[in-house]
């Protein structure tokens, strides 16, 4: 033990109340801003084509280890820019990714409140519909469903959107079910509400932190559900670059050209971890309780 | 509590037809079998008596009525490809997948616990963080990825573990690292939480000022108090496993389920998929049934309806 370590005195405020006082996820902003900015801006950030093939610069390493730095992660099979390839990845990603938790949260908000809020018959045909969506691995479901459809970018969001609502159903059918009882929503149906004006008027604003929180945390899901599914081939389709497809293509190049495997699945990782991290601040900050949703 | 029990198989039976009626729907009613089976340039002639072979000049409602039928006595039809039933199919490659999981769920959960404990009892400290570090990592990494740079390294640069081919204890290492690296990481997040949590009781603390030695307070008092959530997370994650098969086998050529419905998906063998979707929803409602079943018996305090 040092001076300086005696020197100071040990911390005496409960362990809980500091870690319940984070500052705001840096790292994760960072990320995501690079992430966005990138997506945004693919076609002025870089000099080539993410589609065009170069024979003559095939399988080109990254900038830092070849003899020549044109491209800053290398080359893929035919010859494109991996680095281009990622910022234009990183556009169908969060486009599918967001799009998907806005379709997929809207039906489970409509679902969860008019379940929790009519009951009944009504709530109980839609929780078992629920039942079938929890209960089965998610993957799967899409899987399905792209194969009936046929792959694309649409098919892709709408399965995602299959995928997503039923989590949303349910939890916030159960906080429904908590403010139904409440007086301000007693007094309002005194007073002649119709029910849907209830759900709209003086349900749904007290369910918007809900809302916000899962979708924030669902968003990283989807981003990883969506590069499974393009690696699966079962995803948006090629040409069009992927982080999934991207990291399929490599794989029958891992002993000599590594990174074309390794850029795309790190890019992911990172914007995961990302979402993640973000989501779970968001969580803390507006609604501790819902910590077990996870 | 008879009652409760009929009444919990009641719902899974419910869910078990819904689940019927909407692959159905995609199947019949969204997509159209013969579309896929037959290649774009076939004639006219050949549809219709594509369409009258499988019976699908009938009303919505006699398909249904046979489909129905047909899934009561377990068939699920033929396998585009194989030219099997989807139900011999799958059953051949089951235990294949199960051998995996039991080996993958075995080490998740075991290093799970230790790195939960170890975290919870250096909390904050330099494991701690490391350990911290990990599961985040866990957390975040897809599963495809992970594969490829397991095998990137251990195999194509070490050369140190077969590539894609079953043989010997040492062809589960990497699918089994690969599959569990989520689940590791989620119960050692738990573990360690709930850890943490009841290390704060009073009774622990009781047991502590009493003398009770370190080691049986921290495995017999704390573990196992923190182990009810744990037990809930992980089966929870019983479909999330599921999805897990699908990517695993299908990167590391492991001849289960999950390479079994990546090949109907590559092959566009859609009786196959649809019907391992079946068998595989089956599968989860019925265990979903049991562990209820279970916790009612073990701790009656647990009501089915509370969390629904």
């Amino acid at each position: 033990m040092t001076i300086a370590e005696i020197a100071r005195p040990r911390s005496t405020r409960h362990p809980k109340v500091r870690s319940r006082r984070q500052g705001l996820p840096w790292f994760a902003i960072i990320v995501l801003g690079l992430t966005v900015f990138a997506a945004a801006f693919a076609h002025l950030l870089s000099p080539y084509d993410p589609n065009i093939m170069s024979l003559g610069s095939r399988l080109k390493p990254p900038g830092w280890i070849g003899p020549d730095g044109l491209h800053l992660l290398g080359t893929d099979s035919i010859g494109r820019d991996l680095f281009t390839r990622i910022c234009y990845g990183a556009r169908v990603s969060l486009l599918v990714a967001g799009i998907g938790v806005v379709f997929g949260g809207g039906m489970g908000l409509i679902v969860g409140i008019v379940a929790g809020y009519l009951g009944g018959r009504i709530d109980s045909v839609l929780m078992r519909l629920t039942d079938v969506f929890m209960a089965l691995p998610s993957l799967l479901i899409a899987l399905v469903f792209v194969m009936t459809v046929g792959p694309g970018l649409v098919t892709t969001i709408v399965a995602l959107s299959i995928i997503s609502w039923s989590r949303f159903a349910r939890i916030i059918r159960s906080e429904v079910l908590s403010l139904k009882e409440r007086d301000y929503v007693l007094l309002a149906r005194v007073a002649g509400c119709s029910p849907l004006r209830v759900m709209a008027v003086h349900i749904l604003p007290n369910v918007t932190n809900t809302f916000v929180i899962l979708c924030s945390l669902q968003v990283s899901e989807l981003v990883l559900t969506e590069s499974t599914l393009s690696f699966l081939g079962a995803g948006v389709p090629p040409p069009t670059p992927t982080w999934g497809n991207m990291a399929a293509d490599g794989r029958d190049f891992l002993s000599n050209a590594w990174w074309i495997s390794v850029a795309p699945g790190l890019a992911l990782a990172l914007v995961v971890y990302s979402f993640n991290a973000f989501g779970d601040w968001l969580r803390d900050k507006l609604d501790p309780r819902l910590k077990q949703t996870r | 509590m008879l009652r409760q029990v009929g009444r919990r198989v009641v719902q899974g039976l419910v869910t078990l037809f819904v689940l019927a009626t909407i692959v159905f729907i995609l199947a019949r009613v969204i997509g159209n079998p013969v579309d896929m089976l037959l290649p774009s340039e076939a004639t006219a002639g050949a549809r219709e008596e594509m369409i009258h072979r499988l019976r699908l000049d009938e009303p919505y409602y006699v398909q249904y009525l046979r489909y129905m039928g047909g899934l009561l006595v377990g068939d699920l039809g033929d396998s585009l490809r194989y030219q099997q039933p989807v139900m011999t199919l799958f059953l051949q490659s089951f235990p294949n997948t199960l051998r995996l999981a039991a080996v993958a769920m075995t080490f998740a959960l075991a290093a799970g616990f230790a790195l939960g404990v170890l975290g919870a009892t250096h909390k904050d400290g330099l494991i701690d963080r490391g350990i911290r570090a990990v599961t985040v990592f866990g957390m975040s990494v897809p599963a495809f990825w992970l594969g490829i740079m397991l095998i990137l390294i251990f195999s194509v640069k070490l050369r140190l573990l077969p590539v894609a081919r079953v043989e010997g204890w040492q062809s589960y290492i990497l699918p089994a690292i690969t599959w569990s690296m989520f689940l590791l990481a989620g119960v050692a997040r738990l573990v360690r939480s709930s850890m943490i949590e009841v290390m704060d009781t009073e009774y622990v603390k009781l047991a502590r000022i009493k003398g009770v030695p370190r080691a049986i307070l921290i495995w017999k008092h704390c573990l196992r108090n923190a182990l009810l959530p744990v037990i809930t997370f992980a089966g929870v994650q019983l479909a999330f496993l599921l999805n897990g098969s699908v990517v695993v086998e299908a990167i590391f050529a492991w001849p289960g389920v999950g390479r079994l419905i990546y090949s109907g998906i590559v092959g566009r063998d859609y009786p196959l998929v649809q019907g391992c979707l079946l068998i595989v929803g089956f599968m989860i409602v019925v265990i979903n049934l049991l562990v209820d079943i279970l916790y009612t018996y073990v701790d009656p305090r647990i009501a089915f309806d509370e969390a629904r």
